[in-house]
């Protein structure tokens, strides 16, 4: 089984948002640094001040890996693990979705997909830029 | 900006005086607080000291309170009836707590320090082993591991140089192979193995088939060290304490990993190191580096040094690992790939068999009079990194 997220005060408004399909990020009020994950103060210029800002959920893929051996024998495999690169400057963790293992390259575009649901909670993936069906 | 460089460095004055290693295997059904026991008595013995000469003991895992893995109040200084003057807590074992102990024992605090740790009853069936996949809610949903995050590390690596993969896998066979001939490892008895053999095992994760990964095994590990007055009384060789350096990015596998922040993470350490001292790359006689998998070894290489970014598998591989003329003596004991992985103080069995060569003890696979050698432990995919160097007169 994937693990259902374990949100905390800092982390929860991220949760939220990704329940209606929005994708946020921390933003530094004071230098506009992009960040993530959620951290109390911005990490270039130390200001506790920020705000949750909606991203474009658009960006490319750094690094990917295909997973065949999961860590638990609950998940299917294979599925991509990635580095992606959102166009606002923040890396997010996640997997690509809704193409084949090999076709998620480095370099690649991808968007925001909405489809994981684990518990209460909704997991944004990436899926292909191009690909249909993203809500 | 960050950097501060030509500080004189102060000169570590420690050495190791005892090891021991418990028989390694996959899955040992033995209490790990009696298995730590064994090591710690073990090294005390190679040491030609009595438990009474220990002032400080470095035992996270489990320890120093002990509770971690034992129930009760059980904690070193009360098991083994010593009064302590140090209790450190490094994490992880390894090189970490070697550096600790050092400065403890050269800037006085204690004499002699015992450093001790290892695991056993830790298998869950069909799920990799616990603490190789932590848990963290930006990970948790993606079916994150210790494994995939280097993976993501390596697969750029391969993507921007189109290196070899096979010569991944004559890393990994090599390096392997030197494990099924030491008596004690986890794997010994296996092999040989071909860089063949080792991609036609299961592919874990891309680029990583599963030997060319390390192990998640069972087993415990102990040195000694001590202040070099009392070093020069003890029946073996002194092993000094040369130099070390640590780097740390961010916490380990929650934000992924970069490539392009983390590709040559250990080279400052190095510089450093090596300058701490006293002697070039060149000097080095024998490498037990860490081998979260087979590609990590290589990116050690281009960070310390002896090869550009992007040639580690052909420079390893043009040289050949193994401790004939010539060769790399590289995880000489096999490594965490077919020695053992005990976890937190898998990097504590870096140390040991580097004690061991430089000693002169490394039975299958001494390198001729190695005079020094370096260890490491985590790595890229950890985003954080530390090494040690040892010697002898």
């Amino acid at each position: 089984m994937l693990a259902e997220p374990t949100p905390t005060w800092l982390t929860q408004p991220y949760w939220d948002a990704t329940a209606k399909h929005i994708l946020v990020r921390p933003k530094c009020s004071s230098c506009g640094t992009s960040f993530f994950s959620p951290q109390i103060a911005c990490p270039k210029c130390t200001s506790e001040k920020w705000t949750w800002e909606q991203s474009s959920g658009r960006g490319e893929i750094l690094s990917a890996a295909t997973v065949y051996k999961p860590p638990h024998p609950g998940i299917a495999v294979p599925y991509v693990f990635s580095a992606v690169r959102m166009d606002e400057g923040w890396n997010i963790l996640t997997n690509i979705v809704n193409c084949k293992p090999e076709e998620a390259k480095i370099g690649m575009r991808v968007k925001v997909n909405w489809d994981r649901k684990i518990g209460n909670f909704v997991i944004p993936c990436f899926e292909p830029e191009q690909a249909g069906g993203s809500k | 900006m960050r950097k501060q460089v030509a500080r004189k460095l102060a000169q570590p004055a420690a050495a190791i005086v005892g090891v021991y290693t418990t028989p390694q295997a996959l899955s040992i059904d033995r209490d790990p607080l009696s298995l730590c026991l064994e090591a710690a008595m073990g090294a005390l013995k190679d040491a030609g000291m009595d438990k009474s000469e220990i002032d400080g003991i470095s035992a996270r895992w489990p320890g120093p309170g002990g509770t971690a893995m034992h129930p009760g109040s059980s904690d070193w200084s009360t098991m083994l009836g010593v009064p302590l003057r140090w209790v450190g807590d490094s994490y992880p074992a390894g090189v970490p707590t070697l550096m600790d102990a050092t400065a403890a024992i050269t800037l006085g605090h204690c004499n002699t320090v015992l450093v001790v740790g290892g695991q056993a009853r830790t298998r869950v069936p069909g799920s990799v082993i616990a603490y190789t996949r932590p848990d963290n809610e930006f990970t948790g949903s993606y079916g994150s591991y210790t494994s995939a995050q280097f993976a993501l590390v390596a697969a750029r690596y391969f993507h921007k140089f189109n290196a070899d993969k096979r010569k991944m896998a004559q890393i990994a066979a090599s390096v392997r192979n030197m494990g099924g001939i030491r008596p004690g490892a986890t794997f010994f008895g296996r092999g040989p193995f071909t860089a063949e053999d080792v991609m036609k095992s299961p592919m874990v994760v891309e680029p990583f088939h599963l030997m060319e990964l390390c192990l998640a095994s069972e087993g415990a590990a102990a040195f000694i060290v001590t202040n070099l007055e009392r070093a020069r009384d003890c029946p073996k060789k002194p092993i000094r304490v040369l130099g070390g350096g640590m780097e740390y990015i961010r916490q380990q596998y929650v934000d992924p990993p970069i490539y392009e922040e983390v590709f040559d993470i250990g080279a400052d350490a190095f510089q450093r190191a090596t300058s701490m001292a006293g002697i070039t790359r060149d000097d080095l006689d024998v490498f037990q580096l860490y081998d979260a998998n087979a590609w990590e070894i290589a990116r050690q290489f281009e960070a310390f040094g002896f090869c550009k970014e992007g040639e580690g598998l052909d420079y390893i591989t043009q040289r050949g690992v193994g401790v004939a003329p010539g060769q790399l003596p590289i995880n000489t004991d096999g490594g965490l790939m077919s020695f053992s992985h005990i976890g937190w103080s898998g990097p504590t069995l870096k140390c040991i068999e580097t004690v061991r060569q430089l000693r002169g003890e490394a039975l299958s696979s001494q390198a001729k009079d190695a005079k020094y050698g370096i260890f490491s432990g985590a790595g890229s995919g950890a985003q954080y990194f530390n090494l040690a160097i040892l010697g002898r007169d």
